[in-house]
């Protein structure tokens, strides 16, 4: 059963005011607590480990699967593996993200492995929100890890955002792309206290005309850390860019190690990575607008996070 | 009416190169100044400090009697003073809209109105709402839109003064159109300006005979060094506060 903190959380990840349309598995301490599959999409629970199978039908349109998971409980550590398959030419959006709430001061930890295939002309949509809550002096980990296969001429959009309130966050992604396959990834991260985060993204570009686009954008605050590793490989005629923007505030400490790699004289692969304080002209304008300090600098650092 | 009264500053503070020097002058409601000058001159250091983003030495502002001397750019900005930057500051996320949006006062208005009005704010300074609305004010404008834009934002307030920043090039003419229209509450076409003329109704400072100041070295003191204001109404309805614009051009052109 659901109940109000649940329903709090699942909000905040998967932008869920009630009981979402279309397949969905919500998963709870550790357990599954709601699902649905539809007439396109089926939803398995896994024989071997935790987790579910997800298979969409070729030629699935406009559907989506939303798998969210929440944690209320403390001391518990819950590893799960939810592979997806997309079948040929559908389009899908999938909605995952953990959300944490924690009522003692134990830790909390979720581990989710998520693998997708993405078949031949298939686009797929996957969205991603991670958020704690509760007692400060809890530990609340997450470490993602996602890879992807994507066929060729297939259109892969992730969508990764932590927007608050993870002590501890190590997040994995892994991308090969086919033939023709493009990617448009997306990154946002936010720490602040004590918080530590590192995200190491890896993209292959295997195929023929294969791209790439990755944009991460973070915030870090007060004593928090980051820690970025970006490496794109080129085997064939491919292009790929990294855009990589941090804000650093306060005490913390950001770092990014880029790493490109042409493997045929063909890649065309761009890294630009900056980090660096809120400018203050920005701060002076939106000021010279009306906003307090305050507001200006939440202005800007809503739009930077969007 | 603003009224500046003794105004000194020093760049790094009391004991640093003197800028302004007992500067005291009265902008009346409803009139255009032009402020001219060599580099270094000082009109800057005067525009920011009326901004607020630089703070005086000595010396009192007054806006319609009230000393704002002590005051912030957010209070200052609230009780009616505007700034067109030289430069705009670019913003990533910050959606075109969004930055119109937080000019005109977010919350003041509906959303449909909002954004209607943002964009006949954008039509105003000549781009198209569709096009921008919805775009980032970050590095994918140049800097012809987005010195647009930055105009838009001082369009979007209702303001008692309107300071416009080294207004140059082809923009001077929007910028000049935007701060007339202000004062007089209606529409009137831009004239080209050729490159390097003050704008119709400012008069450049005639050149004193014997030594022109020296670049960047000297401190302005009152008018004697170089620091010349001309203003004009802005029409027989005026309307609206004092508006200042600063330009190099005039006594090193002329």
């Amino acid at each position: 059963m659901l109940e109000e903190i649940d329903r709090g959380l699942l909000e905040k990840i998967a932008e869920l005011h009630e009981t979402p349309v279309g397949a969905y598995n919500i998963r709870k301490d550790g357990q599954g607590v709601e699902r649905r599959s539809t007439e396109n999409i089926e939803i398995a629970t896994k024989a071997d480990k935790p987790g579910i199978d997800v298979f969409v039908k070729p030629g699935t349109k406009n559907e989506s699967v939303h798998i969210p998971v929440i944690l209320t409980r403390e001391n518990i550590d819950d590893p799960v593996y939810n592979d997806f398959d997309i079948g040929s030419g559908s389009d899908v959006l999938i909605v995952a993200g953990c959300g944490i709430h924690s009522p003692g001061c134990g830790s909390s930890r979720h581990d989710g492995i998520h693998s997708f295939h993405v078949r031949e002309g298939a686009r797929m949509r996957y969205v991603e929100r991670h958020y704690g809550e509760g007692a400060a002096e809890a530990e609340r980990i997450l470490n993602p890890e996602t890879l992807v296969e994507a066929e060729s001429g297939s259109l892969v959009e992730l969508e990764m955002v932590q927007i608050g309130g993870i002590d501890s966050t190590r997040r994995k992604t892994t991308v090969r792309l086919h033939d023709g396959a493009r990617l448009v990834l997306t990154e946002r991260l936010l720490t602040s206290l004590v918080q530590k985060a590192s995200s190491l993204i890896t993209i292959e570009l295997v195929g023929e005309g294969s791209s790439a686009q990755v944009i991460s954008r973070s915030v870090a605050r007060d004593s928090s850390e980051q820690e970025y590793f970006f490496e794109l490989v080129g085997r064939s005629e491919c292009r790929g860019h990294i855009q990589c923007d941090a804000i650093i505030m306060d005490g913390a400490r950001v770092s990014s190690t880029p790493k490109i790699s042409a493997l045929d004289s063909r890649a065309l692969l761009v890294h630009e990575a900056a980090i660096g304080r809120l400018e203050a002209e920005q701060l002076v304008k939106l000021e010279s607008l009306g906003l307090s300090e305050k507001e200006a600098e939440g202005a800007i650092l809503d739009g930077f996070l969007g | 009416m603003l009224e500046i009264r003794d105004l000194s500053f020093s760049a790094g503070g009391k004991d640093g190169r003197e800028i302004l020097k007992n500067i005291s002058e009265t902008f009346d409601s409803g009139k255009l100044y032009v402020l001219t000058g060599p580099n270094g001159g000082g009109k800057s250091t005067l525009a920011k400090l009326l901004m607020g983003t630089e703070r005086p030495d000595s010396g009192a502002i007054l806006l319609d009697g009230r000393d704002i001397t002590a005051l912030g750019v957010s209070e200052r900005a609230r009780l009616g003073i505007g700034y067109s930057f030289q430069t705009s500051p670019r913003f990533k996320g910050i959606k075109v809209g969004k930055l119109l949006s937080l000019a005109m006062g977010e919350g003041a208005l509906g959303e449909g109105e909002a954004e209607g009005k943002a964009g006949e704010l954008l039509r105003r300074v000549g781009l198209e709402p569709s096009e921008y609305l919805d775009r980032d004010a970050d590095g994918g404008l140049s800097g012809g839109e987005m010195k647009r834009i930055e105009i838009a934002t001082v369009l979007a307030r209702s303001l008692r003064l309107a300071i416009f920043d080294e207004p140059r090039g082809r923009h001077r003419s929007l910028e000049l159109q935007a701060a007339r229209r202000d004062l007089q509450g209606s529409p009137r076409a831009a004239r080209p300006h050729p490159p390097h003329h003050l704008p119709p109704g400012a008069h450049p400072a005639p050149r004193r005979r014997g030594s022109r100041p020296r670049r960047g070295k000297d401190c302005l003191e009152g008018k004697r060094r170089g620091l010349s204001l001309r203003h004009r109404r802005a029409g027989a309805d005026g309307g609206g506060g004092p508006c200042l614009r600063k330009s190099t051009a005039a006594s090193s052109r002329r």
